[in-house]
């Protein structure tokens, strides 16, 4: 047997289940559907730079499809690993001669893999159909949004899936990753009259650690004529925050890891 | 078994149709007129002169969802055009490189605009010459941009043209998301084929017999 054989069987199987005929075709449809209509281009009359529309643009196409990313992350997370967690699958897979971290890997790829690449796909082709002179010029920037915007959604999904490996049940961790989903996404308004009412840029950076695409929009804010905003982070403080995120879900799932390799017994 | 290769592509081809039917569907979904953003004017044209149509509507920019509509009748046949940039910065051109001209005026000859395009040739976005002395045509942009609209008469009598138009929101124009899904539905279907006969034959095939098949395949 090839060395590289048992994570692609795993991987195949994961596939299979994660994404049976039609859900990804589903998925595909809502993710093109949606985005085009929300999309959105920044009003009437209004001046300022392109960079601020693009990114207007970007964060609006993202809005409900991120969502639906996030649901699907979770849904993979709760049926590939947490269902296969309470029916034993998993704990069978252990028994033959496998490394527990390519299991692990395996059904990471196939639940994050995938989803991730369906949602950027159809992204890039709805900005590409739509506004190709907006998109080309400022691919850095699309980039940037993408990856800033795709990070709270990861960070949730990383939680949710250590949830899973502990609790052993995917339901239960599911209905906390929604609820901190939209935890986050309330925190977003209440950091926003916070660092108003205390007159600091504080809880807006701390914020930033798990939704980083508020440190790119307020960078691009600031940088507009006649900007008034509580906090004007500079470039290089932008990429600081996008990477510190990221670097928080990396540290979770490398925890999720370690409890899986090292401390989940069969 | 069906060969993994063929699943792979074949979904890859699903994938490819379902996002041509959403494009497909997207493209059909009709604009709509935004409330009060309506305008309409007329102007007389002499022998080989252009007018320079002064829209506030125009000058508010529009975007890849916010396009406009012009419906222009003349007693004769005219050309309109339509250039990407707002009607500020074709003044100024013309100002700047035709001394004497009047600020006031908004008709000047036509080896001006021929002068013009010549020189930003990037400006124009659509020319379209009256066929029955009417003009038709409804535009969005790949950018946030302003436009400028314009009429020329380049025949030897004159012309009177009457314009209507209004402002519309698309989710996506017509012919920008049929286009890519003219192409992935046809490659989708190529592709999903294999799976779908592979799929077919498999229901078919009885157990046993798809066992024989598996374990022949293995040797």
């Amino acid at each position: 047997m090839k060395k590289g054989k048992p994570f692609t069987e795993i991987l195949g199987s994961a596939l299979n289940g994660d994404y049976k005929f039609p859900i990804l075709e589903i998925l595909t449809f809502l993710f093109i559907f949606s985005s085009f209509v929300f999309a959105s281009f920044g009003g009437f009359g209004r001046s300022a730079s392109e960079e601020y529309f693009v990114l207007f643009m970007v964060t609006s196409l993202m809005g409900l499809p991120l969502f639906i990313l996030v649901m699907l992350l979770l849904k993979n997370i709760a049926s590939g690993i947490g269902n296969d967690l309470e029916k034993g699958i998993v704990q069978t897979l252990l028994i033959y001669p496998l490394r527990r971290r390519s299991i692990l890997s395996a059904k990471l790829v196939s639940a994050f893999g995938l989803a991730v690449l369906l949602f950027f796909g159809a992204q890039m082709s709805a900005l590409l159909i739509l506004a190709p002179d907006m998109v080309i010029p400022n691919l850095a920037l699309v980039l940037l949004a993408y990856v800033a915007g795709v990070g709270s959604a990861l960070l949730v999904a990383s939680t949710t899936l250590l949830m899973v490996l502990i609790l052993r049940r995917g339901s239960l961790a599911v209905v906390v990753g929604i609820m901190l989903f939209f935890f986050l996404a309330t925190l977003g308004s209440l950091t926003s009259f916070l660092a108003t009412a205390a007159n600091s840029s504080l809880p807006l950076q701390l914020y930033s650690l798990t939704t980083p695409i508020t440190s790119v929009q307020q960078y691009y804010w600031s940088i507009q004529p006649d900007a008034h905003t509580m906090w004007a982070p500079s470039y290089p403080e932008v990429l600081i925050y996008v990477g510190a995120s990221y670097a928080i879900t990396a540290s979770i799932l490398l925890l999720s890891y370690l409890y899986f390799c090292r401390r989940f017994n069969v | 078994m069906i060969k993994r290769w063929k699943t792979l592509i074949g979904r890859a081809g699903t994938i490819l149709v379902t996002a041509g039917l959403a494009l497909a569907l997207l493209s059909a979904i009709p604009p709509r007129a935004i409330e009060y953003c309506d305008f309409s004017g007329t102007s007389i044209l002499q022998t080989e002169t252009f007018s320079v149509e002064s829209q506030f509507l125009l000058t508010w920019g529009l975007d890849p969802q916010r396009g406009v509509y012009i419906n222009a009748q003349g007693n004769r046949s005219f050309t309109a055009y339509l250039l990407n940039v707002g009607e500020k910065q074709v003044f100024e051109w013309i100002m700047g490189n035709y001394a004497g001209i009047q600020p006031t005026s908004q008709i000047f000859t036509l080896s001006i605009l021929q002068e013009l395009l010549t020189s930003h040739p990037n400006w124009l976005e659509l020319q379209k010459d009256s066929a029955n002395g009417q003009v038709e045509f409804q535009y969005a942009p790949t950018r946030r941009e302003n436009v400028t609209l314009i009429f020329s008469n380049p025949s030897t009598e004159s012309v009177k043209v009457r314009y209507n138009g209004k402002l519309l929101n698309f989710i996506v124009l017509s012919e920008r998301a049929l286009s890519p899904a003219k192409f992935a539905v046809p490659i989708g279907v190529l592709f999903t084929l294999p799976w779908l006969h592979s799929t077919w034959r498999r229901r078919r095939i009885k157990p046993e017999q798809e066992k024989l098949i598996t374990d022949a395949s293995r040797k």
